[in-house]
């Protein structure tokens, strides 16, 4: 399965899981709005292994859509998350968060998203277990009767400050070209990774702690504030 | 906006509370606008500000700053909405405060300051809409004006009375040749005049805001000056408090516009409103008459060899980094405008808070471009009207562009009783009979107002937008480029014709228009892209990239790294360079954009592509090492790391290098599955079962369910398919035996490790490289012993009934496995698939519903086709073909037709929007895919079914009576009638609920808001009494044969098609296209045998198809012996049941004296051991099309339910 930055020719796949795994659907135009305003925050999941004819494309078997809050109500730029899926037939893959992590990398990167927030259904345990407990979401409150049925939203959210190298990736007088990249990676998907997730998140938490140069102290006064 | 008044009260007020202070805290919010656009941040103002002490506060024009005890000094301006609020003093405010005015922090603050001596003293600058900037300039406090942005800024008439004098005015204005409002506002000429001082200075000095700069006598630029210089200092003394500005000022009266006695001064003067350099201008018409040439005037003059010149000079003026602000600056205005319109909106989006509503609010956003119908200046209106219908007028705009149709119409029809054939009026009144839903009135009325008012451009202008909204572009240019002939300055019928141009894809035209709009406006980033991406589109790439270079030629300093839209212009730019084929260049060029490009990705992967392509191959390895240390799971990295090393899977010398480098990659993660999985591709032998098995193993201890999905692909190797299954069987004869002996610990472990493996063997049984259904069975009812309330479990029974044929009872299982948890939607989205497998259309339609918005109009359905459910449409439809309904099943095809078209149009509002939103890579890639999107087999399936149906219509056109559905199978001539009547009950039933429905929600609106229209024909019956089916075929043909030419059947379809239609030449470009496909496809030998025979038999053809056909098609060459070609063609195949039947079907088709022969024949091939379930069907629809006996057709059947007893084809009922 690979990861990979959604285009605009793998919507009708995209649009096809959606309406086959979820409640919520779009019409294209909806995809397009996201593709074209961040095309870089979307991702999908693509079956390349699949035996399929030249000429056809790709099978999506995974995809989460994102997007930029435009006028964010407390004033701080910061990303969401539209859609997520994947097919039931390619569960336990660990799509989803591969998939959320490269998205989340890119709010931070392109968008200077502070955090990224989005809604779940209280029901959707499977869901609630990969935001919460892999990602690191947490829980900021719960929105009543969020959903068309009238199922009540939790609306979770994660600081993104954690994804960032050590270095601040804009460090001045950094000239050596692409220095910054080996250092950019997520950082929390290595490792042992045995043990229950449980453990897991105790470990990412831990991580998710700003430190290191480059960072004035303008940039905690800025993150206290996002939280007030 | 603040202008020179307000900005000098707001240093007046911090004069009084912080200049001689020193600030103790600064708080700061991080915004990449205000502070991000003029290169500074929040943290760096903040930790500039800190601590120091405030010597001064000063301005010029509408920049003000505070002087600070050491630089830097913040220089600030308040764009459209900011503000400085003083926590202990409200009076600041130049109008009245709200009363939300006490919250502190204010709303929309970027930074706070609080004063050291007097902690209750608190600054906050404040902007909602982010135009205002907040820079430090690191400058002397002595030369802060002449310094950078300062410096770039004309003088101040309050500061500069020196140099602003008459004879400076003189010269200044005659330097130039544009309105001169115009030239008053640009900041780069004067400082601190905005919008309504520009206005007042006009109205004092008697003068034409729209006249030509250089059109002025010396008394009038004497009047002009001592105005300006009069109102700044008024404005300024009154301290910007409009309460004690002059009675006799405009200004005290132009906002009274709309309301009872607005609209005109105390003495009865009236006030009108036009747009004067894209700014409304309001004016008094009885003092400020024009006395010289206008703007508009002269339009003949941008055309033609000057444009060019006129860009360049333009560019290059554009050095002025103020007047490029201002310009910026007016864009966002109209785009936060519109933001605002669509606000309301999104609030109910958060209330109701269903992702299909709010889908639809943000859809408003993408079509925010406002109507652009341009207020006609009354003075060159051809049906001048009276002033009271002029302002109705007005009111009709406003009500159409606010979508208040109904008023809008009254105002409209108030007019129209005073001035019945005024077309202006008739033209605004088609265009919101339109937008309700009446488009032939809107047309009729339109053609009315053109034959009133030839010469208007509001009509001709209106005419185009009906066509458009008809999706009839070339006709709508048409309109535009009259309407254009007339008002050529008009930016919008411009911009309407150029976006209808992209659209069509005449980018010839789109060139010429986007040239032209950038003449008028070439201080907007935007409009250089746009003509950038005109040229790219129309192939010319050199262009493309000049016009790039040309815009950030004229930057004069780099903006900052947080210029999003300069960030992907750069990135744009350079993939213009590579597509040119210059990937030096291309790599030169993003090694320069490299480290600040915020699209990180994306840089990242060029730079490795280039590197690999130009063979630099250990800086390609780095590249792709540090892309696969961000993502893991992209096998075009792997692919590029392994070409940057020299490896070549397809040598086995390679293989332990390759597999030294994944095995890396895996240790690395824990959690990575692509250098885990990818070694099955290329390993081969003992190495690929070591392999296998340790990946197997992994997976199936993890009890990973989508272990078989994933590695399935591996079985088009038969050695790799019998490795696998002999490792499969494997484990499950290891766990059998010692089961029990496990410790109690690791039972858990070892159970989910025998399930996942019974799971596995269940999938590799069922798969059709590897299909033994009963062993399939076998494996997962073991399972279902286990756990018979799991629904994968379940889901794989009824797969594996559905490759048995037996789709009813694929049907139960599923819907079994659906019940075990409604909540799932994928089970219940399978479920609906496998139900209309076995025909249930309303029992699929109720199951849909359990998850569908059953309140749309038009009921689960309805919200179906609203969210572009393709799959569901087009199973619906192949299940009403198979019952032999063809009006439904063509409605539905044709509804997947219907959705392409729309998602065709889709693109046209990006035209626009991806400009705004400066992501222009992602738009090519849109336009790209938009031009190939019938290629996708979402439309290829749809299309072929239609065309099947369209033939079966054309050769049989008593299908489409719906009451003869089935006809072939019931002779009986009693049922028929009783089947007729049953029908035409049945529609009376329909239509008398129809007339109930109808009336129940004739305000029944769709998914987007609008109102639907009643579908005039929901069963089709239209579609299929068409009296020309094979016409309408093309309809479908003509995409499917243009866009997946490499299609087999597409090109067999084609032929029956084009054969039918008499158009042999057509038919044999079909031919020859299956040929190229596949010479040996057994339609084909039956087509060009019949082709062959057919065009034998003509004489009379027109010589130039018969020399055509004489050249070309020389499959079969003339005069052959059919019979015998056929019987060898037979021989050649005779392993083959297709060709075999095709054979059987083609000495039919030569000698129907054969069909006994070939009766039996076929019935004999039953006994085949290689015949599939499919070949039997095929031979059983051939001799439907023999007409043979029920006898024959009988014994057939029978004989087939007997080789596939699951089959539910061949069983009786």
């Amino acid at each position: 399965m690979d990861i990979r930055v959604l285009r605009p020719s793998d919507i009708p796949h995209v649009q096809l899981a959606n309406i086959t795994n979820l409640p919520e659907n779009y019409f294209c135009k909806y995809y397009l709005y996201h593709a074209m305003s961040w095309p870089q925050l979307s991702y999908v999941a693509v079956d390349v292994s699949r035996p399929t004819p030249p000429h056809s494309p790709p099978k999506i078997v995974g995809y989460v859509l994102a997007k930029m809050e435009e006028e964010p109500l407390d004033g701080v730029q910061h990303g969401h998350i539209t859609s997520l899926s994947v097919m039931r037939t390619h569960r336990r893959l660990g799509l989803a968060e591969k998939l959320m992590r490269q998205s989340q990398l890119a709010m931070l990167e392109t968008f200077s998203a502070h955090y990224v927030s989005l809604h779940v259904r209280v029901s959707n345990v499977a869901a609630l277990r990969l935001y919460r407990d892999t990602l690191g979401f947490t829980n900021e409150k719960t929105e009543k009767a969020y959903y068309a049925d009238g199922e009540d939203a939790f609306s979770m959210r994660m600081e993104l400050s954690g994804l960032k190298d050590k270095d601040g990736g804009e460090g001045d007088g950094d000239e050596e070209m692409g220095g910054m990249e080996g250092e950019r990676t997520l950082g929390v998907d290595e490792g042992e990774g045995v043990g229950s997730e449980g453990a897991e998140k105790e470990r990412e938490r831990k991580r998710r702690v700003k430190v290191g140069r480059g960072l004035g102290v303008g940039d905690l006064v800025e993150r206290n504030e996002a939280g007030a | 906006m603040p202008e020179l008044a307000e900005v000098a009260r707001i240093v007046n007020f911090l004069n009084k509370h912080a200049v001689g202070k020193t600030i103790a805290t600064v708080k700061t919010q991080e915004d990449d606008i205000v502070y991000g656009k003029v290169g500074t941040s929040a943290s760096a103002f903040q930790k500039a500000m800190s601590g120091k002490k405030i010597i001064g506060a000063r301005t010029q024009g509408k920049y003000f700053w505070l002087e600070m005890e050491s630089p830097p000094h913040p220089l600030m301006h308040f764009g459209m909405s900011g503000w400085m609020k003083f926590k202990n003093d409200e009076s600041a405010y130049y109008r009245p405060t709200k009363p939300e005015g006490d919250e502190w922090p204010p709303r929309f603050w970027k930074f706070v300051l609080q004063m050291k001596e007097d902690p209750d003293v608190e600054v906050a600058f404040v902007d909602a809409r982010r135009l205002g900037r907040i820079r430090l300039v690191d400058a002397k406090a002595e030369d802060m004006r002449k310094t950078t942005p300062l410096k770039e800024n004309g003088p101040d008439p309050i500061l500069d009375p020196d140099v602003l004098t008459v004879d400076w005015l003189t010269k200044k204005l005659r330097s130039k040749k544009v309105p001169v409002k115009a030239l008053l506002l640009d900041q780069a000429n004067i400082s601190g005049i905005g919008n309504w001082m520009g206005d007042e200075v006009m109205y004092q000095a008697r003068l034409h805001p729209e006249q030509y700069s250089n059109t002025f006598s010396d008394a009038q630029v004497k009047q002009l000056h001592d105005a300006m210089m009069l109102v700044c200092k008024v404005a300024v003394e009154a301290n910007a408090d409009s309460d004690k500005f002059p009675e006799d000022w405009l200004m005290k009266h132009r906002w009274g516009k709309g309301k009872k006695d607005g609209g005109r001064l105390p003495n009865g003067a009236k006030i009108t409103f036009l747009k004067v350099g894209g700014r409304t201008s309001a004016v008094v018409p009885s003092v400020q008459k024009k006395t010289g040439a206008v703007a508009g005037d002269t339009s003949e003059s941008a055309n033609g060899a000057e444009e060019e010149e006129e860009i360049k000079h333009n560019g290059g003026k554009r050095k002025n980094k103020t007047v490029q602000e201002e310009a910026e600056e007016g864009e966002k205005a109209k785009e936060d405008k519109e933001d605002e319109k669509s606000a309301p909106k999104k609030q109910k989006k958060v209330i109701n808070g269903t992702a299909t509503k709010g889908g639809k609010a943000t859809i408003e956003q993408v079509e925010t471009e406002d109507t652009g119908i341009e207020r006609r200046n009354t003075a060159v209106t051809m049906q001048p009207l009276g002033s009271k219908e002029n302002s109705l007028f007005r009111s009709v705009v406003k009500f159409y562009e606010s979508k208040q149709y109904k008023r809008g119409l009254k105002a409209a029809d108030q007019i129209l009783r005073k001035n019945p054939n005024h077309g202006d009026t008739q033209a605004m009144k088609a265009l919101i009979l339109n937008s309700q839903g009446q488009s032939d009135e809107a047309f009729a009325l339109a053609k009315v107002a053109l034959k009133n008012d030839m010469k208007s451009h509001v009509c001709w202008h209106v005419y185009g937008l009906l066509y458009r909204s008809q999706k009839n572009y070339e006709e709508a240019a048409k309109a535009y480029k009259f309407a254009l002939r007339i008002e050529p300055d008009s930016q919008n019928i411009l911009r309407d014709l150029a976006l209808l141009q992209c659209q069509m894809r005449d980018f010839q035209g789109y060139i010429q228009s986007r040239r032209q709009m950038l003449t008028t406006r070439a201080t907007v980033r935007q409009n250089w892209t746009a003509l950038a991406v005109a040229y790219h589109l129309a192939g010319n790439l050199a262009s493309a990239e000049d016009i790039l270079n040309r815009y950030e030629g004229s930057l004069k300093q780099p903006p900052p790294k947080t210029d999003l839209e300069h960030s992907e212009a750069v990135l744009y730019k350079n993939t213009i360079i590579a597509e040119s084929g210059d990937i030096e260049r291309a790599l030169g060029h993003l090694n320069e954009i490299y480290k600040n490009n915020l699209d990180r990705t994306a840089v990242m992967e060029l730079k490795a592509k280039y590197l690999l392509q130009l063979g630099r191959n250990e800086d390609a390895e780095k590249a792709y090492r540090a892309l696969l240390d961000r993502n893991s799971e992209f096998r075009a990295y792997f692919y590029g790391l392994e070409q940057a090393l020299g490896l070549d899977r397809s040598e086995d010398s390679s293989h332990e290098a390759l597999l030294a480098l994944y095995n890396s990659f895996a240790e690395k993660n824990d959690r990575a599955d692509a250098a885990r999985r990818i070694p099955l591709d290329f390993l081969t032998g003992d190495a690929f079962k070591t392999a296998a098995d340790t990946y197997l193993r992994r997976m199936l201890g993890k009890g990973v369910p989508s272990t078989f999905p994933n590695i399935k692909a591996l079985y088009a190797n038969p050695a790799k398919k019998a490795a696998i299954e002999a490792l499969a069987l494997e484990y499950a004869s290891e766990k059998s035996m010692n089961g029990s002996s496990h410790a109690k610990v690791n039972h858990e472990t070892s159970d989910r490790f025998e399930d996942a493996v019974l799971y596995f063997l269940a999938q590799h049984y069922d798969y059709h490289l590897s299909r033994d259904p009963e062993k399939a069975m076998e494996y997962i009812n073991r399972l279902l012993e286990k756990n018979p309330k799991s629904v994968d479990y379940n889901q794989i029974k009824a797969r594996i009934y559905k490759h048995y044929g037996n789709v009813k009872k694929a049907a139960e299982t599923i819907n079994h496995a659906r019940e075990l948890d409604l909540k799932d939607r994928y089970i219940n989205t399978k479920c609906a698939k496998y139900q209309l497998r076995n025909n249930e259309n309303d029992i699929a339609l109720d199951t849909m519903s359990k998850f569908t918005r059953n309140e749309t109009a038009g009921g689960p359905l309805g919200d179906l086709h609203d969210m572009q459910c393709m799959w569901y449409l087009t199973e619906d439809g192949a299940a009403y073909l198979r019952k032999g309904d063809l009006g439904l099943a063509l409605k539905r095809f044709t509804a997947v037709s219907d959705i392409f078209d729309i998602w065709y149009d889709d693109q046209f509002d990006f035209h626009s929007f991806s400009l705004r939103k400066g992501q222009i890579r992602a738009y090519i890639d849109m336009v790209r895919w938009e031009d190939h999107l019938r290629d996708h087999p979402f439309f290829t399936r749809a299309a072929i079914s239609a065309v099947k149906i369209y033939l079966m219509l054309a050769d049989d056109p008593e299908l489409a009576d719906p009451s003869k559905a089935d006809a072939s199978d019931k002779q009986n001539s009693v049922e028929r009638k009783k089947a007729q009547k049953k029908a035409k009950k049945e529609q009376e039933k329909v239509e008398a609920e129809k007339k109930t429905a109808a009336a129940k929600k004739a305000n029944a609106t769709g998914a987007d808001g609008e109102t639907k229209k009643e579908d005039p024909d929901p069963n089709g019956l239209q579609l299929v009494q068409t009296k020309e089916p094979l016409e309408a075929s093309l309809k479908f043909l003509t995409p499917l044969l243009d866009f997946s030419p490499q299609n087999l059947e597409a090109q067999h379809l084609g032929f029956e098609v084009h054969f039918r239609r008499k158009k042999y030449l057509l038919a044999l470009r079909c031919l020859l296209a299956a040929q190229n496909i596949s010479a040996e496809s057994p339609k084909l030998h039956e087509q060009s045998t019949r082709f062959r025979k057919a065009v034998d038999e003509l004489k009379d053809l027109p010589s130039q198809v018969s020399e055509v056909l004489k050249a070309k098609f020389d499959m079969i060459p003339a005069g052959s012996n059919l019979q015998k070609r056929n019987a060898e063609w037979q021989k050649k195949h005779s392993e083959s049941a297709d060709h075999l039947i095709s054979a059987y079907h083609v000495k039919y088709l030569l000698d129907n004296s054969s069909k006994a022969q070939g009766e039996s024949e076929m019935q004999k091939l039953l006994d085949s051991p290689s015949i599939t379930r499919s070949e039997a069907t095929r031979g059983m629809e051939y001799l439907k099309e023999w007409k043979s006996d029920e006898k024959v057709k009988k014994a057939y059947v029978e004989a087939a339910a007997k080789k596939w007893p699951e089959a539910s084809i061949f069983q009786k009922d």
